[in-house]
């Protein structure tokens, strides 16, 4: 829609209160005092509002105020323009900061000193408050600046004022000119060398704790295999209560040897000679002695039979075979070991000695 | 002229351009707002840098209007 002189009319007698006809008068005074200067070759400056002129076509020709622009652009105000690709390595940042005139240096220096001012709304605001605020305090019959000379821009060709929206000189391209972002800061070598050597700290430090861990859990899978390794019939809920039971004093059990079919596999028959004089050993009869006592039990059955045959087996073997009753879980278990021996550790390096696959599967118990 | 009229002036004209209108003084031309879409610029230091869209006024003089002297 457009505003003729009619409908102007009427809104500035609305807005202002004054009687109609002097609203006409102070309008025409007001285009001939812009015309006036202008076809005497100054510019005439409305503040808050803008400049007329004549450009060097020699046509009359307007450029908003910066607190005018700023209203206007009331929609888009604090964008700033966005870098997509930065400028080609082999110029010389700085000594473009040289050439670039006093206006973009200083806002270079505001952007850095303001990083959190992303689109630069802050300082939008701020460079309008302090507009309002000259205006403010200025005297309304200040509103017309001089018509001097000075005031008058410099001629400038109509397409770039177009192009650039800043016909007057006074502020250059500076709209267009984006607000260059601070330079890379040149890495300083001592922090590069602290960061890789505190890198390389961690590195070694995290291989050690993994090392560390992984080795852990194998080291107590070993230990734990080595006193928990159990033959097939017992069940894995006796196992924990075993080693419980092994670990704890009891009271010895008789032996018994009854005859055994149950057959375990064939032992070497390279038998070491037997003392009888020595109670401990894998191999021999079973002697009483005084003190701890401790056997290899390779097998954990349920059936007395079965593990009095399994012994008499052994037995025939030349070991030194005992059958020791025990409940676990409410259930009775005879447990047949191999030899007797003052120690745990003893019994243990004994135990490594025995034939596949007692070496592996046996775990050691108190038996006195 | 009365600093009353021209801040009321300033005012009136303000508003009709926000609200896209255009307001047309006889003996000088009209105010308009036009939209500039955002564009994509490559600097002389060879940055490539995407201007944001911008709400700015323009002034088309009346034809009649030019400079003798010049």
């Amino acid at each position: 829609m457009t505003i003729n002189r009619e409908k102007l009319i009427s809104l500035l007698v609305e807005k202002t209160g004054m009687d109609r006809k002097n609203i006409e008068q102070q309008l025409d005074d007001l285009t001939s005092r812009i015309m006036d200067a202008a076809n005497r070759g100054k510019a005439l400056e409305i503040k808050g509002f803008g400049l007329f002129y004549f450009d060097e076509d020699g046509n009359l020709a307007f450029k908003a105020s910066d607190q005018l622009d700023s209203e206007i652009n009331f929609a888009h105000a604090g964008m700033e323009p966005v870098e997509l690709s930065p400028a080609k390595t082999g110029s010389d940042p700085a000594s473009k900061d040289d050439n670039k005139p006093e206006d973009d240096e200083k806002d270079t220096a505001e952007e850095e000193s303001d990083p959190d001012d992303v689109f630069g709304i802050r300082k939008t605001l701020a460079g309008t408050s302090d507009e309002n605020d000259s205006e403010d305090s200025a005297p309304l019959g200040n509103l017309f600046r001089g018509e001097s000379p000075d005031t008058k821009p410099e001629p400038k060709s109509k397409e770039a004022a177009t192009k650039t929206g800043t016909a007057p000189a006074k502020k250059p391209q500076k709209q267009n000119t984006p607000k260059r972002k601070p330079a890379a800061k040149s890495r300083d070598p001592m922090n590069t060398i602290i960061v890789v050597v505190l890198a390389a700290v961690l590195l070694f430090a995290a291989y050690f704790v993994f090392t560390e861990y992984l080795n852990a859990p194998e080291q107590t899978a070993s230990q734990t295999a080595e006193q928990q390794t159990l033959v097939p019939e017992n069940p894995p809920a006796a196992t924990e209560r075993d080693i419980t039971e092994s670990a704890e004093p009891e009271d010895p059990e008789p032996v018994q040897v009854p005859e055994s079919e149950n057959e375990p596999e064939p032992l070497d028959d390279t038998i070491d000679e037997v003392t009888t004089t020595d109670p401990y050993g894998l191999y021999g009869e079973l002697a009483d002695t005084q003190g701890d006592l401790f056997t290899i039990v390779v097998h954990s059955l349920r059936d007395r039979g079965v593990a009095d045959r399994t012994a008499d087996e052994l037995r025939q073997d030349g070991f030194r075979i005992s059958v020791n009753e025990r409940i676990v879980d409410g259930q009775t278990y005879y447990r047949v070991g191999i030899g007797q021996f003052p120690t745990i550790r003893e019994a243990q390096q004994e135990a490594t000695t025995l034939p596949d696959p007692f070496n592996n599967q046996n775990f050691i118990q108190r038996i006195q | 002229m009365e600093p009353q009229f021209i801040k009321n002036f300033i005012q009136v004209v303000k508003e009709q351009i926000a609200k896209d209108n255009r307001v047309q003084i006889n003996g000088l031309g009209q105010f308009l707002k036009v939209h500039q879409t955002q564009t994509q610029t490559k600097l002389d230091d060879g940055r490539i840098v995407l201007m944001p869209p911008k709400d700015k006024i323009e002034f088309k003089p009346e034809t009649s209007l030019t400079n003798d002297d010049q």
